[in-house]
């Protein structure tokens, strides 16, 4: 059943983002076209101009329509009609959840492929060419002065990427099943829930900030620096790892309150 | 069939065009990418080495305002303006300098032997003229360019310099006007000689020394060639000069 999910979330996604990475190939495409006529005429000029701010109002629409997409399909699969649906198919909360969140990741990492493939098509020739020199070249000279660290901080980067973008669907999701408690205008309480957790951020984070300002030295943070001066390559790996942690953490704080407002508060519409 | 077959042939003959058309953005980071040599005293830029100039403060060659970058041999040209030294190229391509620091001056090997030698021996300064920069109409581009003096009172200032007498400058109104330079016959070579300036309608030359300022009045015979020239600098540099060009050292800072 979890497999007739997946399918049925991912042709879901493909009916709204595959019309959009045409759009945005063939953009590229014709940015691409548009250089092969290169000169300094203004006709050239505001073609060239008017191609590439038509690109790049194609990424960013790309990228902001998989997020919508994907808040406006959790609502709607799960909080209004549709939900009497879901919830009858044999498919736990949890299993609801994961396959939201899990379809999420994998169209945002083919929006991104898209995105590098449009790239490619608009640098490509000479600039390609170029850029490639450009990585390896410095590949080369962080990974001679990083002296072996350098492909744990790009695996390290790499999986902070993954769950800081898992966090940020999950907070959404979270934000969403608390509006849905509210009787009426559960958009809008979604939109208050998350100023809320906002300021709730802002606040613990002003208030961490103080405390360290004052009992920094009783909680070893002069130590904390001492120690990043002294091997500054080995305690990235620290850092990159206790940042992932938390958001880890805090994902799981989501997902949890999720799953069980799912299963003991759920209020259809 | 046969027409998916020629859209086929046709997508790629059009994907190849990609692949094999350049980009004159990068056409022209490379014309301004130079390398160093196996040393740092040699730099090979547009196909041509050139070799480091012994130090000399008085080499005054004509500069383009564009920079060029040079950098180590592997450095691809998108990061050469990141990565690589910032240096200047003369408009005649014989001559590279840093921009900053040291002012290294590099010089194209086939003159090298020429300039060096030119450096090593002191080379003569022999010429007085002016130094300015004017605006061309018709290029609708600033140029830097040289006012010389005749050589009567080129060597009237030779004179002067040698045997005038030196007062120290005790006015306070007075009309600074330009700075003249002492170059070589080509300009390759200048150096700052003094400023003329106008003390209540007599001209002089004015210079600084550790006790202040001094000055050596200039007879008035001179006055007519000085003041047609000063009529020829105003009209190229826009500056009014009836009442000085409003500079007065005596009150700077």
């Amino acid at each position: 059943m979890v497999r007739k999910l997946f399918k049925h979330e991912f042709l879901s996604y493909a009916r709204i983002m595959l019309p959009i990475y045409a759009v945005l190939i063939g953009v590229s495409g014709l940015n691409r076209l548009i250089q092969l006529f290169e000169q300094d005429g203004v006709v050239y000029g505001i073609a060239f101009v008017s191609s590439i701010i038509a690109y790049v109002v194609s990424i960013v629409l790309a990228l902001v329509l998989t997020y919508i997409n994907a808040i406006t399909r959790y609502y709607k699969n799960l909080f209004t009609g549709e939900g009497y649906l879901s919830f009858t198919l044999p498919v736990t909360p949890t299993q609801h959840l994961w396959v939201k969140s899990v379809t999420v990741l994998a169209v945002e990492f083919v929006t991104l492929l898209v995105i590098l493939g449009s790239v490619a098509i608009i640098t490509s020739g000479d600039v390609l060419t170029e850029i490639f020199k450009s990585i390896g070249y410095l590949y080369n000279e962080a990974e001679y002065y990083l002296k072996g660290h350098l492909p744990f901080y790009i695996a390290e980067v790499l999986v902070l990427m993954l769950v800081t973008s898992f966090t940020s669907i999950m907070m959404f999701y979270f934000c969403i099943t608390l509006g849905q408690l509210a009787r009426k205008n559960r958009v809008l309480a979604a939109v208050g829930v998350y100023f809320g957790l906002y300021m709730l951020s802002q606040a613990i984070y002003t208030v961490g900030m103080i405390i360290l300002s004052i009992f920094g030295e009783q909680l070893g943070i002069e130590a904390l620096f001492t120690m990043i001066a002294e091997r500054p390559l080995q305690s990235a790996h620290w850092i990159l790892g206790s940042a992932a942690l938390l958001y880890l953490l805090g994902s799981a704080v989501y997902f949890l309150i999720c799953r069980a407002i799912i299963k003991n508060k759920l209020n259809l519409e | 069939m046969k027409i998916f077959r020629k859209i086929l042939i046709f997508l790629s003959v059009f994907i190849m065009l990609f692949c094999f058309s350049g980009c004159d953005a990068l056409d022209e980071a490379r014309e301004k990418q130079g390398y160093y040599g196996e040393s740092m005293w040699n730099i090979s830029y547009k196909g041509n080495v050139y070799k480091m100039l012994d130090r000399c403060d008085t080499l005054f060659p004509e500069y383009e305002n564009d920079l060029i970058f040079i950098t180590k041999k592997d450095v691809p040209v998108l990061l050469s303006a990141f990565l690589g030294d910032k240096f200047l190229v003369s408009e005649d391509e014989v001559f590279i300098a840093e921009n900053y620091g040291s002012y290294e001056v590099f010089c194209r090997a086939d003159k090298f032997e020429e300039i060096n030698g030119r450096i090593k021996n002191l080379e003569e300064l022999t010429e007085y003229a002016v130094y300015y920069t004017s605006y061309d109409d018709e290029t609708e581009d600033f140029e830097n360019k040289w006012l010389p003096f005749s050589d009567e009172l080129s060597a009237e200032f030779d004179y002067l310099l040698a045997n005038g007498k030196v007062e120290a400058m005790m006015e306070i109104n007075y009309n600074y006007l330009f700075d003249v330079m002492l170059t070589s016959e080509d300009r390759l070579f200048c150096q700052n000689a003094f400023s003329l300036v106008n003390i209540n309608g007599n001209y002089s030359m004015v210079g600084e020394s550790a006790e202040g300022l001094l000055k050596i009045g200039i007879p008035a015979e001179y006055n007519e060639e000085i003041e047609d020239m000063l009529k020829i600098y105003s009209e190229e540099t826009d500056i009014n000069l009836e009442f000085g060009n409003g500079f007065n050292p005596q009150y700077s800072y």
